[in-house]
């Protein structure tokens, strides 16, 4: 698998607070990453790291297989854009007149790019508007809009969703999912929405106290949140055959605990059971949501 | 750094702060013309030094506003995400702040040539001397003025130090002529009633005049301090001392901004 950002052991101190202690990730190329981690848990350091508006205290970085002390690693950048925090926009210009700006600064030969852009973002009728007049939700395309001037194949975008309306947070997610779908854009977005990011996100790096605490593809953490009945029972044995009458999905955890996925009819499973000679000890319905598997991860209190 | 210097130009062109500040200087020259005119022997040498103060001043703002919206809009990002290295950032930003402040003289100049050379006449050759020297300071104005703006990562803070920098270092200066300006002798009256000199304790010593005039040519607004009162200096000396001064606020200013956490 090709990454196109890796980080290992990157630590980043402030003084004598640690926002980044020893944070290893791999953001594989053409999916979209989502970064997950409560406020304050390192989520924008990392992403100035990546963008090279800062440089880290010590650790490993590559970008397109490129180490951040590596002077090619400017080249590796002009395939990346990103919106860091806020949306870096001239607030005393037009969209458009952004836009041709962000060209000037990429050295572009023309300005035939665009239209195609701002359509894209869905800000091609905001004519003379300066962006200063711009919602929060346009701003936040606008600034999206720029990091995509020069066609980049990375995009990274830090909390895109804070502060917008219902109806702003679905036209980011869909703009997220045409440009990684359609254009083939590699996307790493944090969020501490994680709903959201799981309508999205096709791979997931969980942070915290600076520090990734888990990796994840979104399978694997689709797995992970499935509807389950965790189940002890005197014999697993019989437990297996009683289960593969009623073709369910289930896995053996120890010789008397075991878990099955989906919905189970606990009434008929007993009564099978007991034909079967096999007694319940314990019977444990569990619906994890992202957010409590979150929590669990990063062993926080559930609210 | 072609393309940084290519987008700076293109929002220096559209600034409208640049274009009102190149109209206030065009007044201010005016009346700086109409003012040495009125004088009974009009001093077409006087309205020409006197530029370099007002472009001080309007370097230190333009400059702190210019390069204080890349922090507050936070367009600085644009250019290092893209890979941009920060040097020509920060070089592109200087070379920017140097332009403007040529379109300033020229908005000061202009006026002069146009209606004080026709109305009172055209300067000494050491004028004219000073002029060029005088552009070497506005360098050094501007190269101080950038380090400020891009080390401080805040447009407020920026302009706040720029302006204060500039009026302090201005009155400073004024200060410092002022000693050199002393007489050796002032005038009084003796124990006996007579009218007498009597040595001026303030008088600077050689040594200590030494010292003021380095100080004064390092610093830019000594300088200007220098051409305005008219004191004699070496006027091949003043682009060296502004080129070294130039050169020392640039490198602190790359080295500070290279090492720099950009938000």
């Amino acid at each position: 698998m090709e990454y196109v950002l890796r980080t290992n052991a990157v630590k980043k101190e402030y003084g004598n607070y640690k926002a980044l202690n020893g944070l290893t990730m791999n953001v594989p190329e053409g999916g979209i990453y989502g970064f997950v981690g409560k406020n304050g848990s390192g989520k924008t350091t990392l992403i100035r790291l990546a963008c090279g508006l800062q440089k880290p205290t010590d650790g490993e970085m590559e970008i397109y297989g490129v180490s951040y002390t590596d002077k090619a690693v400017l080249k590796a950048r002009r395939r990346m854009g990103a919106v860091v925090e806020t949306p870096s926009v001239y607030l005393n210009m037009t969209a458009e007149d952004n836009l041709k700006e962000q060209c000037r600064i990429l050295g572009l030969p023309s300005f035939e790019s665009i239209p195609e852009i701002l359509r894209l973002v869905g800000l091609e009728n905001t004519g003379k508007k300066k962006a200063k007049n711009f919602s929060l939700g346009m701003r936040q395309r606008l600034g999206i809009a720029v990091a995509l001037t020069g066609n980049p194949d990375f995009l990274i975008l830090d909390e895109p969703i804070n502060g917008l309306d219902p109806q702003g947070i679905v036209e980011i997610r869909e703009l997220i999912l045409n440009l990684n779908r359609r254009h083939g854009i590699t996307v790493l977005v944090s969020s501490h929405y994680l709903d959201e990011l799981s309508k999205i996100a096709t791979h997931f790096g969980f942070i915290d106290g600076g520090r990734i605490v888990k990796e994840m593809s979104a399978k694997e953490l689709e797995s992970a949140c499935r509807k389950r009945v965790e189940i002890t029972v005197s014999d697993t044995k019989a437990l297996s055959r009683v289960l593969d009458g009623f073709n369910a999905e289930y896995s053996l955890l120890s010789d008397t605990e075991a878990e099955i996925f989906g919905e189970v009819n606990v009434t008929e499973l007993a009564l099978k059971l007991y034909e079967n000679r096999c007694t319940v000890h314990k019977i444990n319905e569990r619906n994890e949501s992202l957010e409590a598997f979150y929590i669990d991860l990063v062993g926080g209190e559930r609210q | 750094m072609s393309r940084l210097l290519v987008s700076n130009f293109a929002r220096l062109v559209k600034n409208k702060l640049f274009w009102c500040l190149c109209g206030v200087i065009a007044i201010l020259s005016v009346l700086m013309v109409v003012w040495n005119f009125s004088y009974p022997v009009g001093r077409i040498d006087g309205a020409v030094c006197s530029y370099v103060v007002f472009i001080e001043a309007a370097a230190a703002i333009f400059t702190s506003l210019f390069v204080g919206t890349e922090y507050g809009d936070g367009t600085i990002r644009n250019k290092l995400i893209v890979g941009h290295d920060r040097r020509h950032v920060y070089a592109a930003n200087l070379i920017t702040s140097i332009i403007a402040s040529f379109g300033f003289v020229a908005a000061y100049m202009i006026p002069v040539l146009l209606i004080g050379f026709p109305i009172i006449g055209l300067p000494s050759s050491t004028t004219v001397a000073v002029v060029f020297a005088g552009i070497m300071a506005q360098i050094a104005f501007c190269s101080l003025y950038t380090m400020v703006s891009m080390i401080f990562m805040n447009k407020t803070g920026a302009t706040a130090v720029n302006l204060v920098l500039a009026f302090v270092l201005l009155l400073a200066s004024v200060f410092l002529c002022s000693i050199l300006e002393q007489p050796e002798f002032i005038p009084g009256y003796g124990e006996d009633g007579t009218f007498e000199y009597f040595p001026n304790k303030n008088y600077p010593s050689a040594a200590e005049k030494i010292v003021l005039h380095v100080i004064l040519n390092v610093i830019p607004a000594g300088q200007a301090v220098k051409f305005i009162m008219g004191i004699t200096t070496a006027l091949w000396s003043l682009p060296l001392y502004s080129a070294g001064f130039g050169a020392v606020c640039t490198a602190v200013g790359m080295v500070v901004f290279g090492k720099e956490d950009v938000k």
